[in-house]
């Protein structure tokens, strides 16, 4: 973590009275639904969105940020700022766009705002964020070159995570596969989509965040 | 001494690629340079003053001292047995491996980009008596100067030479494209397609905002960011 991040850090908690706002970074690799429980998280406990939903790859190319979300659960009450962040990947190519109906220079500039947004999310990750919420799509093979280098920098950094197992409601899922995969970290199946699975995300959130 | 650790002083007397993995006894990664040049000068010096005063006084008969030069030329590596032990006996040893360090640095690194800093020293050394007097040291010295220029005219070394550096130059390309994908945070292949590297942009102090269209970027340095 950087110093200057941890020295307001220690500041702030000098300072601050009764519960600390915890920053919780939600982070996973491209259309794992980051997004889409942001929303879920921010609509059910707020009223609000955080930002737009997409099939297409890279619709969050800037990390955003919803603050003060007072999550309560079996007498237990976090408060958090969810930071909503571009997904992580090591490839970003414009003609992934191209397949998606877009025009090429559309293409073109959505792969470079992603790749901005890839620089940004590992930056938050270095500075900003006091836990991790990894969102990955149960559909898809979780033994990834991005999953295992992200999960390792955030054990690195000791803070505290959750594996969260988005999707369920598709066919392929496979709650047992990233189970597998990350047996070190719990994991909380859910689809964020159909909000399956919600009660125990906040309980799960109290409890690691609290 | 080329290079030096700063951390704990180690030296590294073949000036080679030993050190870009950092120094084995400490893990540091910052070095000291000590320009070849400088070094390659006081030395010659210093055997320009020794000789002048020893042709003064005894050396004229001193004729295996005269011969024993040449092996010496051929550089540390090819030396013959009794070529070490002479320069042993007359010179610091540090003086032959900055030579072989020098050498190396020469043909891996600068021979294609910077050939005349090579040629220069050489040029001050070449017309010096030196060359035909007893000085191992110069005779030495003027070796490892003259073999990057010698090249041309000498058939026998050519072929050698090729193909050493044809292996040194493939080796040290595969080493700078190592390096380059270990250190390089986004690579643009071309407008829309990059690939990145996601450790080297989580350790990098400034954060990257903004890539333009031309290939370059736009960072933010820490203190702004942190200043916000």
């Amino acid at each position: 973590m950087g110093l200057f991040a941890g020295l307001r850090k220690s500041i702030s908690n000098l300072f601050s009275s009764g519960q600390q706002q915890q920053r919780i970074g939600i982070y996973g690799p491209p259309n794992a639904g980051k997004t889409t429980l942001a929303n879920r998280i921010a609509r059910d406990w707020t009223g609000d969105a955080v930002g737009p939903e997409s099939h297409i790859p890279h619709e969050t190319r800037r990390a955003r940020r919803k603050e003060d979300i007072e999550i309560e659960r079996n007498g237990k009450s976090v408060n958090i700022d969810i930071v909503d962040t571009p997904g992580v990947a090591t490839k970003v190519d414009y003609e992934e766009f191209i397949e998606h109906d877009m025009e090429k220079d559309d293409a073109v500039r959505r792969s470079r705002e992603a790749t901005e947004g890839v620089a940004e999310a590992m930056h938050w990750l270095r500075e900003d964020v006091d836990g991790v919420i990894y969102v990955l799509d149960s559909a898809e093979d979780p033994f990834t070159q991005v999953n295992t280098m992200l999960v390792g920098i955030i054990e690195s950094q000791d803070l505290p995570v959750l594996i969260f197992a988005n999707k369920i409601d598709l066919e392929d899922a496979s709650i047992q596969r990233i189970k597998n995969a990350f047996p070190q970290h719990e994991t909380v199946p859910l689809s964020a989509l159909e909000g399956e699975n919600m009660d125990e995300v906040y309980e799960k959130i109290a409890e690691y965040f609290g | 001494m080329p290079h030096q650790c700063t951390e704990c002083g180690h030296t590294f007397p073949d000036g080679s690629k030993e050190m870009l993995s950092g120094c084995p006894d400490c893990g540091g990664n910052k070095f000291k340079f000590e320009p070849a040049a400088d070094a390659r000068e006081a030395s010659a010096a210093r055997s320009a003053d020794e000789r002048t005063d020893a042709a003064a006084t005894d050396h004229p008969p001193d004729d295996p001292a005269a011969t024993q030069p040449p092996p010496a030329t051929d550089g540390p590596n090819d030396a013959p047995p009794d070529g070490p032990p002479t320069t042993d006996s007359d010179a610091p040893a540090a003086v032959e491996t900055e030579d072989g360090a020098q050498a190396n640095a020469r043909r891996d690194v600068a021979s294609s980009d910077d050939p005349a800093v090579g040629a220069a020293p050489n040029s001050e050394h070449t017309p010096a008596s030196d060359d035909s007097a007893t000085s191992d040291d110069s005779a030495t010295l003027s070796a490892g100067e003259t073999d990057p220029s010698a090249d041309p005219t000498d058939p026998a070394d050519d072929g050698d030479a090729s193909d050493a550096d044809g292996a040194d130059d493939a080796e040290m390309a595969a080493l700078r494209q190592e390096l380059d994908d270990q250190f390089e945070s986004i690579k643009i292949l071309e407008p829309g397609q990059y690939e990145l590297n996601l450790m080297e942009l989580y350790n990098r102090e400034e954060y990257i905002i903004a890539l333009q269209e031309d290939g370059q970027y736009v960072i933010d340095v820490p203190g702004s960011w942190h200043g916000e």
